[in-house]
This record gives structure tokens, sequence and C-alpha cells, in this order.
């Protein structure tokens, strides 16, 4: 059986890229699927991820893959500007990303996210990604009066 | 298609990425401890994941992968609170450990980021504490500000000597403690953090030299010593392996009298100067047999000699070389050295530079 140089692959709301088989075998994922059945000219479905996100995902394993020999500092610029996004961009990137297995990705958000959380309150934190505050005023004081000075 | 697409059919059911705990992990982790501890009050499940050991872990180590600090408390004014400075390359942070004020003898050993300090409740002088005064040993970590008072100790007139071992579970460490009972005579107790309470191994023919000069090694610790022998001075390593059971190692000829025990990626290392001019590192091959085989041979540059070594030990590939005024790097891949530039004033130190991880771990376990 014959390697196929492309692969086409199918987002949750049915829209097709196709794509050179190198850039697709950046998703752990996908490898699995591509090593173990070597589909030719298959579609491989990818149901966890929209159109939206996966033109993303794939526009950074274009870039990962071409600039494999370009020197850190092009590419740590150009990290940076795809990460330079909304918030729910973020989290639809990282839960792809996840679902599609792509390390150098995963820690490229989990980066952007977490430099967010610096400097800010928990009230500020909850508001920005949205997270619901199940604590009681009692635990709230609690914490205050543990470990207060980190607050400040 | 639809074979090879099942093994695709896995959809993540979480819409928060907040609750998928490999994400969240991996975010957090990345944090400092300060921001961490704002982060325990988001949410339940947020503090629930930061206060849980396989969490604690995974900062760690990735703490452990991206600090290059080396750090000192000072003693600016004899205030009720020790600042603890932390240097991280380029920045100095200073924090406080909420202790009331005691006379502070110094920090014997850092580890997974606490710090284990011996404090004394009267002067001292030189070795020989005043008036038989007790003194205290401290667990605390400088970046949550927790601190542990082990349980008292032996009234001694001596200072004691002590060392610390840890693992095999993050949570798990022991405190060794030598001091003078009779003529050539030490008894020796150890604290454990899961027992929370000291238990005497008996008395041993031997004592640590100094606190600081010792390092654990897979729950193995290894202290610098030196005995009469047939009437003469010999250096010598004292072991305490995670049984408990004591052994003597002995060391290079050349090197008997001061060198610096570390921990080279799990190897028993010595690090020894000869004069003023050369660096010595010797790797330790067999523990029974004290064989021992000399890994580098190094010299040492002129204006990075520094007079009456103190401490020396390991941050990932450097090796921190120190007195009381002065701290020089050495690096064990490029063999280059630098100098670490404090930018507090050297009057306010008080102890010797320490490497540290800083962690969310707690001192009692």
């Amino acid at each position: 059986m014959a390697f196929t140089k492309k692969v086409t692959l199918k987002s949750s709301d049915g829209e097709l890229f196709i794509i050179d088989r190198a850039v697709a075998l950046q998703s752990r994922t996908i490898q699995y699927v591509l090593e173990d059945t070597n589909p030719v000219d298959a579609i491989i479905p990818v149901p966890a991820v929209d159109a939206r996100t996966l033109s993303k995902v794939l526009e950074y394993c274009k870039k990962h893959l071409i600039d494999l020999n370009t020197d850190f500092e092009d590419y740590s610029k150009w990290d940076k500007d795809f990460v330079d996004a909304e918030v729910w961009m973020l989290y639809d990137l990282i839960m792809a990303a996840d679902y599609l297995h792509i390390p150098p990705l995963i820690d490229l958000i989990c980066d952007k996210i977490a430099s967010m959380f610096k400097g800010q309150t928990p009230d500020k934190i909850r508001e920005i990604f949205n997270i619901d505050n199940d604590f009681s005023k009692e635990e709230e004081e609690d914490f205050k009066k543990k470990s207060g000075w980190a607050f400040k | 298609m639809d074979d090879f697409g099942s093994k695709l059919i896995w959809v993540t059911q979480n819409d928060n990425v907040f609750e998928v705990e490999d994400i969240l992990t991996n975010i957090l982790s990345r944090l400092p401890v300060k921001t961490l501890l704002i982060c325990k009050s988001v949410s339940k499940y947020w503090r629930d994941l930061i206060c849980s050991p396989s969490f604690m872990h995974s900062h760690l180590v990735q703490s452990q992968e991206h600090s290059s600090d080396a750090f000192y408390p000072s003693y600016p004014s004899w205030d009720d609170n020790i600042p603890l400075l932390t240097k991280t390359d380029g920045e100095t942070t200073q924090s406080f450990v909420d202790c009331d004020g005691f006379y502070f003898e110094g920090m014997v050993c850092s580890f997974n980021g606490l710090i284990c300090c011996i404090n004394f409740h009267g002067p001292i002088v030189y070795e020989w504490i005043k008036d038989s005064h007790t003194f205290d040993i401290h667990i605390c970590n400088p970046a949550t500000r927790e601190v542990l008072l082990l349980p008292p100790t032996p009234t001694s007139e001596y200072i004691p000597k002590i060392g610390v071992s840890f693992g095999p579970t993050i949570n798990e460490y022991k405190v060794f403690q030598f001091y003078y009972r009779d003529e050539k005579l030490y008894e020796c107790k150890v604290y454990s953090s899961i027992v929370g309470s000291w238990k005497s191994m008996g008395t041993v023919p031997y004592s640590p030299y100094t606190s600081s000069n010792h390092v654990c090694i897979n729950e193995t610790v290894f202290w610098f010593s030196i005995s009469v022998i047939d009437g003469r001075l010999v250096g010598h390593i004292i072991a305490v392996d995670r049984e408990e059971n004591f052994s003597i190692i002995r060391i290079p000829e050349e090197e008997t009298m001061r060198p610096f025990l570390v921990n080279l990626e799990g190897c028993l290392c010595l690090v020894a100067r000869h004069g003023l001019g050369q660096l010595d590192i010797w790797a330790l091959q067999d523990s029974k047999e004290s064989v021992w085989v000399k890994k580098r041979s190094d010299d040492i540059p002129r204006n990075f000699n520094i007079e009456g070594l103190s401490y020396v030990t390991v941050q990932k590939n450097e090796i921190l070389l120190a007195n009381w005024v002065r701290s020089v790097f050495y690096n064990m891949e490029t063999r280059t050295w630098r100098e670490f530039n404090w930018e507090h004033a050297r009057e306010d130190m008080f102890s010797l530079p320490m490497a540290y991880t800083e962690s969310l771990l707690p001192c009692k376990y």
C-alpha cells in the first residue's frame, strides 16, 4: 500500500481540509489513525473540532513544519502573535490541541493562559475565564486570613 | 472510512477547559506559588487540584526545570520577621516567615522548596551555647510562608549537627540530629515528618563536621566528617540510608581535609579545591569499597578564586561556590565562571546562599 502524500480531514461541521500528510502527522491522534489503518485517499473525521478552530490548528501545524529550521527568535514571535487571541478562541484551541494531541501547541496555549492569571484577583480571574464562585462568604474570609499577604 | 474514524469518536464532554484536570494542571503548574495561593480561592475545583499531592509534584518538577534561584535569609534589624530573599537571575524577591524574633543560627539545608533552619534562644559563643540554652529546629516554606516548629530537642551545650533526607513521596522527610553525649560518643536522633516526633537511633562514635556540608541522594544522607584515627585527623563520610543504617565511606587520600559533598545527576560527588587555583570533582563509584573516580580537574581563573570557601552546592548544571562575602558559579558544561551579584548589602547577610526552588509543599505531613 503506497503512502498518500495528502490527507483529508473533516471538521465537526462538515468542512473538508486537504493537507500534506506531514502536516497532519504533528497530531499524535491523527498519526495513530494513519499508522494503524494507512488509509488511501480517505477522509478522516475530526468530530470534536469545528472548521474555524481546525483551520487555526492547521495554520500552526503548517508553520511549525515549514519553519523547523528558522531561528528561535522568529519562531517565538510568530507563536506569540498566534496566541494573541480572544479567550474563547484559546478555549477552543486548547480543547482541539488536547483532542488532537499536539504537545507543543498545548504548551504554547497553557503558557499564554497562565500568563493571563498573573497579577489578577480571584474575582478578575473568574470574570475573564467565566468561572462560577462556589465558595461561601466564610470560606472566602478564611482565605484572606490565611494567605491575605498574597493578595496584596 | 468509518473504521478508522471510530478511533476519533471520543469527544470530550467538558465544555469548560478549566474542569479538565490535565489541562488545568498544565496551566497552573507554570505559575509561581504566590499566584497559586490566589488561584486557590477561584473555585473549589481549583483549590482541591492545587492542594493535591500530584499537583504539588507536577508544580515542583516544572519549578525545578525553570528556576535558577539562589537565596539567603538576611537580617537588616533584630526584627520579629526574617526576610528571606530569593534571587532568580535578575530579580530579587523578599518574603517574610512569620516567626517571633529568635536568634537565627542559619539555614541547614534547602530541599524541594522547604528550608531547615536552627535557631537559638540565647547568644552563642563559638560552638558553645551559653547557659545551656535550648534551640529550635524549624522547617519553613518561604513561598507559602508556612513554618513548622519541630518538637523540642534535648538541651545541649554544643550546637548539634543536623541533616535532612527526603522521599520517597514528596511529603516525607527526616531530620537527623547528632549531639554530644560523652567523650567521643554522639547520640543520633531522627524526626520523621510522617510520625511527627523524634526517635533515638542510639550512639555513634562520630558526628558530622558541619551541618551545611551534607547531601541527600535517593533517601540516603551523606555528611562530611573528620575523626581522629591513629592520632591523625582524617576526613571521611558518614552515610545513613533509608533503613537508618549507618556506614562510613572513605574519601580519596588527597582530598580528605575539606571537600564539599554535592549531588551530580544522582551521584555523590566531592568538590575540592587544591590551593586556590584548582577545582577537582570526584564521583563515588562504589560506596561499599569507597571507590572514587576523578571526573574533572579544572583551573580556577585568578579573579574567581575565593578564599575561605564555606559552602558549595549544585544548581542545575552549575556549581555554586560561596564564602561569607562572595559567590561564584562554575558551569560544568561550558567550563566557564560567573560572579553571582547580590543587590542587597552583604552586611545584612546572615547565612550562606543556597540553591532553592519554590514549591507548594507543606511543612507538616
